[in-house]
This record gives C-alpha cells, structure tokens and sequence, in this order.
C-alpha cells in the first residue's frame, strides 16, 4: 500500500480527505460570515461551551509533514515535539484564521505553550482552563466553578448570555457526535473491518475542523458510504490497537498497516480519549460537564484511582488501564502498540506499568518513542515489522 | 557499580562561606536522622519540593526529596548508576534525572532488599508513604506513582493548581481566594492522611511552630540573597545553590532558621567588610539562569579563577506576604503560596521577562549563561524568554546544554571552552557599554 493509496473515494469521504488537506477552509468561510473562531488543545477543553457560545472550536494540530523551523529559535528541542509543531504551524500563519485561543492544563509543555503562544500572537481573547489533577471531591467543586468561569468569560468575549438551555443543546450536539465517532468505531470491529484505521485519523481530523453541526452531517454521510462500499481492507491481518499521545496525522497509522496490521481501535488523543464518553444529562448542565471532563478522559496526566486505598497496586492498574484491556477484547486487537511522543512526562512514567498491565492480560504491547517526524519511520518500520512477526 | 558508571574523581567547589562549607555536616545529619528514623519513632515520606515541609514535621514525618538526594548523587558522580537503574526498567532517558535518580534507588532498594552501598549518606531510606504535589512539573506526582512498582507503601498525591504567572496576576482576589480554597482542602486532605498513617491527631499548635521556624528561614534567607548586590559580592553561586538545601529539605525545622540566621550574619559581615570571593578585582559578573550543574559546581570556581562572579536567583525565596492571617495555619500555607506565588508558573514571575530585566539592573550584571538541562520540564520552554531578555538587556547571552544531575551529559572540556569564548564576548559587551555611557 503507498502513502497515498488509492482508494475509491466518493462524496462524503472524498470531502474528507480535502478537508485534511485543506483544513481551515470551512473556519474561513464562517469568518466571512462573522463567526468567531476559537483554537483549543486537547481532549479537556470543554467545547460546548464554545458552541454554545455559537463560537466556532477548532482543535489546534501539529504538521508532521513540515520541518520545524520557526519554532526552533523560541522553543529548545528538548521539548515536546508536538507543541513545538503546533507552534511552528502558528508562526507560519497556519492559525491565523482563530479569533481567540483555549488553553487547558494539560501538561506542562502545554503551560509554556501558553505564555510563547499569548506574548506572540497577542489573541483577542485567551483563557487558561485550570483542570485538577486528581478528582477528589474539593478539585471536583474547584472544577466546576473553572467551567462557570470559562463560560463568564465567554459570554463576555461573544456579547451574549449562555442560558442554560442553550448549554444543553450544545452538549446535545456534542454528545450526538460522540454517538456518532463510536458509531464509526464500530465499523472496525468486523474482520477484516470496514475502514482503515489512517482513514480513521483523517475522518477524525476532519471532524475537529468543523462547527459539531456539520461534522455530524459529515460522519452520518461517512458511516453511511463506508457501510455501503466495499473499499476497506481486504485482508484478515493482526488486528492492533494503539494507545498514547496525539497522531492527527494518517501517517504513522498508515506505516503500521503497511507493515501488515489493521489497526482496528485506539485510546488516544484525537480518539477514543476524545469521545467515548458522553455528557451525563444533569440538573444543572455544569455537573455533567464537570464529571466528563474531569473524571471519564483516560489520560496519563490525571490521577486514577483511590487516593486513600486500600486499594490493591492490582487494582490500581485496572483503574489506569482497564478500559485499553477493555477495548483490546471488545474490538479484537492481538496486539497494542503504545505510542508516546517524547518528552511526555506523564505517558513516558506510565509505560513500564502499562506494557506489564497489559502483557499479564495477554496482550503483547510495543513501546514507541516517537519523535513526531516522517524521518523517524523507516527505524520504527523495522520495530514494528518485527512485533508483528513476533505476534502474528 | 558498573565500569560505565565509574567517574574520574572530580574536585568539589571550593565555597567562599562559611555557611557553605557547613551544608555537608547538616547534610550527613539530616540523613542520619533518616537513617535512624525507626528508632527515633520518627516516619518517612518520600515527597517533592514544594510540599509543605512544615506540615511533615508537626507529625515527625521526615520528607526526604528525590529533588536533593539526586544532586548529592551528582556531586558524588554516582548518578548515573541510579539512572541507568530506571533506564534498564524501560524508563526513559529523557525524564527527569532527579526522578530517575529517585526511582533508580527505589529500584536498586527491592533488588538489593535493602539500602544500596552506593547510595550516598546512607541513601533515601525506606519509606512509610509516598506523599506528591502536583504541581511545578508533571514527573512529581507521576514518578512516585511508578514507584510504587518498587516499594509497597501507600501513595498519596494531592492537587495544587499551577498556571502561568501572568494569569494569577490578572485575577481578581476573588478568584485568587478561590484558588487558596481549594488548595486549603487538599493540605486537610493532606494532614487527614498524615493522621492516619502516624496514628497521631493533627496539632495546630505545633503547625505553627514549624511554620513560624520557616517563616523566619524564609526571611534570613532572602535577606542574605539581597545582599549578594553589593560589590564585591558576599555570595557567590557555588555557595548560594549548596545553601538552599535546608529551606527545600528541612523547611520548618529550628535547625533550619538557626542556618538561615548563621548564614544572614556572615553575609552581612562579608557585604559591610566587602569580602567577594574572587581574587583580586571582580571584573564581572554573570548570571547564572536556571539549575546548576549539581555534579561541577566548581565551574563557579572556574569562573572566579577569571575575576568573574556568578550569581544566580533560583532559590531566593523572595518576600514573605503581608497581610497572612496565622489564625489558622494551614490556611496560612495555602495563602503564603498563592501571594508568593510558589509554583512552576509562579516562578517566572520573578524570573519572567521584567523580573529578570530587573535582577540584572540591581545585581549589576554583565552577562548570561544559561544551562539547557536536558530533563528538565520546567527550565525548557525558556528560549524565548532568553531572546526577550538578550534584546530587551542588550547583554551577551550563552546557552549551554548538560543535564543538571546526569554526569553523562557533561564534558568539561567543552564547557569550559564556551566559557573562555563567552568571558570575551562579555568583554567586548562591557567596554561597548561602557564607551557609550561616556559619549
């Protein structure tokens, strides 16, 4: 299979793929139309209250297919490779089209982000999203005055009031989305499965570069193709599922498969992480937005498990990991592959804890360190080639 | 210890103090009260800088930190063994080598089933709980939860909210009270663990006891940092990195405001006397930005042996708040952090762009140097802030790269090389400066 493989694409997959390759298109269009745009990290910014807002989210990424080089003069290259390309993207106009910017506590390369990012582009408007670490009940009742002060501070920088009924339909919105991702996620449980798991990435990637409306649309119309045309894989090869950090990029998924794998799930960034849990319908919006957030991101950089035991070191694993078992069996992976960018603290500690977790469940797992480079791959083509032959 | 592991002997830094010089007795006795803490019915918690020390102490819980135990490591050019340790686990090289040296020994510890003989001073002892902030850096909280793979006892991290110092500044008391709170909940969090593990009641009164003795270290100490202004200066770096020990370690502790009072008078005594350490004229004077390198802080010497003074404002603890109600001193704590501003991001505040500007007008400062320690998460994402002070300073700027515990990273000869080129450049930057005062 070549990078760019030749697969039949039609209407709603065919608008995919131009998407990701064109990704600020449908952002620019809604500016001209006097839509603000906001620019969010990862999985904890809280996007309906942005939607709510009828503000505009669009999921900040990297390019893994341009070298760094603005970015190596203000960021040292011990650091994350990721941010430092998000940031090389923005100083090369590639978010030019955001209106304002989001910044969850994610992790600490995050945080300096924030500062390089604030004193560079100046938004109009910014918010630092303080998120515990640990959902204890105090950082529970913390968290959710930060959600009811986002969403002060938003309502100031859009000029209009967020009642809570327009929270709800936002958070409706939102859900139906992640109703729909886990929809699509189900086409790759078959074996062979209906999609490939890089175009995946892509209708994902897509997704995040749409208002939650027109993504909705956008995978109902995908789902709908993918059930219908026969263009997957063809063939029953080991079925992998790769967990870790950020791939919003086909490229690594697609050099897994071309090794000879179907990656058929994955606990990551821009995945499951993403969407798999909804928003809990609640008296007032804000618990339910406070308990999805906080509580059901699997996330390395939030603490798992029960701070006053006594539960087992056994147990705690369960609680960190449990949900990756879960999904290897639900969606029949034979082997893992656990993906970390360097210089990310929080998955680089947990990795030794998370390859004995899972190899004691029976699922072989791979630890790759990448450095989110294209010029990496040919040396973690012998890797994964080789677990693949040991697993297969 | 493998061959790999083995190191030349590498001289220590001569310290221009006396109080300097002192650190290595108070360091053998705080880890022989470690060593012998079972007999002295005294328990230990393995935790963080940062943490509230004071409270350790009103429980007789001796917090021992992977933060100092790596640099003694370093400094006994013995850290790479304990990396390696944690590497041949599957940890990575990349993470941060204080908490690789602490795992590293937490490994070493269940292999060995007991203290390894090459854990300096008798090693960080066996632990009875594992106590982790959140905050300043990811790997705290993280890397004594990987420890557990090694040591069986119980884990306890608490939240503290960080954040970049320009968003604390542009809240309302309101919302800083909010944050004051909430870290007021977890220190009870903090204290019920404590309680439970100690089997003994929470005493506010012997709270204040030791947070009053870290108060009055906290004043002696920043006192002692403002002198280093004068000229000559009586505080050089190799001095001011070793004398932090007590106030990260032991804060909360007579021992340690007694230290921090010694260390005030012969500061004093040296600044009114001008006393420098260099030898003869101090031509000029560096900042040093960042972490030292723990394992070659003779590297100040060095530089002295040129006429240069480094100084540096690391751990300078800054100003004690007003207005702190000591009423209830756990609420006390929590308040004192969100008005110094005792986290990661806070850091910068002082050490943010005009917070530095600032440090380099008063302490008279002709140069930058600057160490990219490798691991470290909270010293990377600097480098802008670096060209924001080299513009906005217009002083000459040299950015080194070595890890701040792992001896692998370091070649002396290189180094030093920079260096000589560097001390030119300052050089030339100061009679530049100087011409165009005149004109």
């Amino acid at each position: 299979m070549a990078e760019d493989k030749q697969v039949q694409l039609k209407g709603r997959l065919e608008e995919v793929k131009e998407l990701c390759q064109n990704r600020d298109r449908r952002v620019k269009e809604l500016k001209g139309e006097g839509r603000k745009v906001i620019g969010y990290f990862c999985c904890y910014a809280p996007i309906e209250i942005l939607t709510a807002a009828n503000l505009v989210p669009y999921r900040i990424f990297g390019n893994i297919r341009d070298s760094i080089t603005v970015a190596d003069t203000y960021m040292e290259p011990t650091f994350c490779p990721y941010t430092r390309s998000c940031f090389d993207v923005a100083m090369k106009g590639g978010y030019d089209v955001l209106d304002g910017y989001l910044s969850p506590d994610s992790c600490d390369n995050i945080q300096s982000l924030y500062r390089l990012w604030t004193y560079n582009f100046k938004p109009a408007y910014d918010y630092w999203l303080s998120v515990p670490h640990i959902a204890d009940p105090a950082s529970v009742r913390f968290f959710k005055g930060e959600l009811v002060n986002f969403k002060n501070s938003i309502e100031e920088f859009a000029g209009s009031k967020i009642s809570d009924q327009k929270l709800n339909q936002a958070i409706q919105l939102h859900n139906q989305n992640r109703a729909l991702s886990r929809a699509l996620y189900e086409l790759r449980k078959p074996d062979p499965p209906l999609v490939y798991g890089s175009e995946v990435t892509q209708i994902l990637v897509a997704c995040m570069s749409l208002p939650v409306a027109e993504a909705n649309d956008l995978l109902q119309g995908v789902i709908a193709e993918l059930r219908e045309c026969n263009d997957g894989p063809q063939e029953k090869l080991t079925r992998l599922l790769i967990s870790g950090n950020e791939i919003d990029d086909p490229a690594f998924v697609n050099l897994v498969e071309e090794c000879g794998a179907n990656v058929v799930t994955d606990d990551l960034c821009i995945g499951t992480k993403f969407f798999w849990h909804d928003v809990e319908t609640t008296e007032d919006p804000f618990d339910g937005l406070t308990t999805r957030y906080l509580e059901k991101i699997m996330c390395a950089r939030t603490y798992r498990g029960d701070v006053w035991g006594p539960e087992t070191r056994q147990a705690n694993l369960e609680e960190r990991f449990g949900h990756v078992r879960d999904f290897a069996r639900d969606f029949n992976a034979k082997g893992a592959i656990l993906y970390v960018l360097k210089y990310c603290d929080p998955q680089e500690w947990d990795a030794p804890d998370f390859k004995d977790y899972l190899e004691q469940a029976g699922l072989p797992v791979l630890h790759i360190e990448h450095d989110y480079t294209l010029g990496s791959f040919a040396a973690l083509r012998t890797r994964i080639q080789a677990f693949l032959e040991m697993i297969s | 210890m493998t061959e790999s592991t083995q190191e030349p002997p590498r001289p220590g830094s001569i310290k221009a103090t006396q109080a300097a010089a002192e650190i290595r007795n108070l360091r053998r006795w705080y880890y022989d009260r470690v060593k012998n803490a079972k007999q002295d019915n005294e328990f230990i918690a393995w935790s963080m800088e940062g943490a509230p020390l004071e409270i350790f102490f009103a429980f007789d819980v001796l917090p021992v930190l992977a933060e100092n135990f790596a640099p003694i490591c370093a400094a006994k050019q013995v850290s790479p063994y304990f990396c390696e340790k944690a590497e041949a686990e599957g940890f990575s090289i990349d993470v941060c080598s204080y908490q690789k040296v602490g795992i590293g020994y937490a490994i070493a510890l269940h292999q060995q089933g007991d203290i390894p003989p090459e854990a300096p001073y008798g090693g960080m002892g066996k632990p009875d709980m594992m106590i982790a902030p959140t905050h300043i850096c990811d790997g705290r909280y993280k890397y004594l939860q990987a420890t557990c793979r090694y040591v069986d006892v119980p884990y306890y991290p608490y939240e503290v909210q960080d954040m970049p110092y320009d968003v604390l500044d542009r809240k309302d008391e309101e919302e800083r009270k909010r944050y004051v709170e909430h870290y007021y909940d977890q220190l009870k969090g903090v204290v019920a663990f404590l309680e439970k593990i100690t089997g003994k009641k929470y005493n506010p009164d012997r709270l204040s006891e030791t947070l009053y003795y870290w108060l009055q270290a906290h004043a002696y100490f920043h006192d002692a940092a403002e002198l280093r202004k004068c000229r000559p200066s009586p505080l050089p770096s190799q001095d001011s990195f070793a004398v932090c020990m007590p106030n990260l370690t032991f804060k909360g502790t007579k021992e340690a405001a007694d230290y921090y009072k010694r260390l005030y008078q012969e500061v004093k005594h040296r600044a009114d006397n001008k006393i420098g350490s260099v030898k003869g004229e101090e031509r000029y004077r560096i900042f040093w930005w960042g972490l030292p390198p723990w394992h070659n802080l003779a590297i100040f010497n060095y530089l002295e042996d040129h006429g240069i003074c480094t100084l540096d404002n690391l751990y300078d603890p800054g100003e004690i708040p007003e207005g702190i109600d000591f009423s209830d001193p756990l609420r006390a704590i929590a308040d004192i952090f969100y008005s110094c501003y005792i986290f990661a991001g806070g850091l910068f505040k002082r050490r943010g762009e005009r917070g530095i500007i600032n440090f380099l007008r008063d302490y008279e400062l002709d140069g930058i140097v600057t160490l990219l320690t490798t691991t470290c998460r909270i010293t990377t994402g600097t480098l802008h802030t670096r060209r924001v002070i080299e513009e906005l300073s217009g002083l000459p700027v040299l950015n080194l790269e070595a890890d701040m515990t792992d001896t692998r990273t370091w070649s002396d000869a290189h180094i030093k090389m920079r260096l000589d080129a560097f001390m030119e450049t300052v050089e030339n930057s100061k009679r530049r400066r100087e011409q165009s005062r005149e004109t």
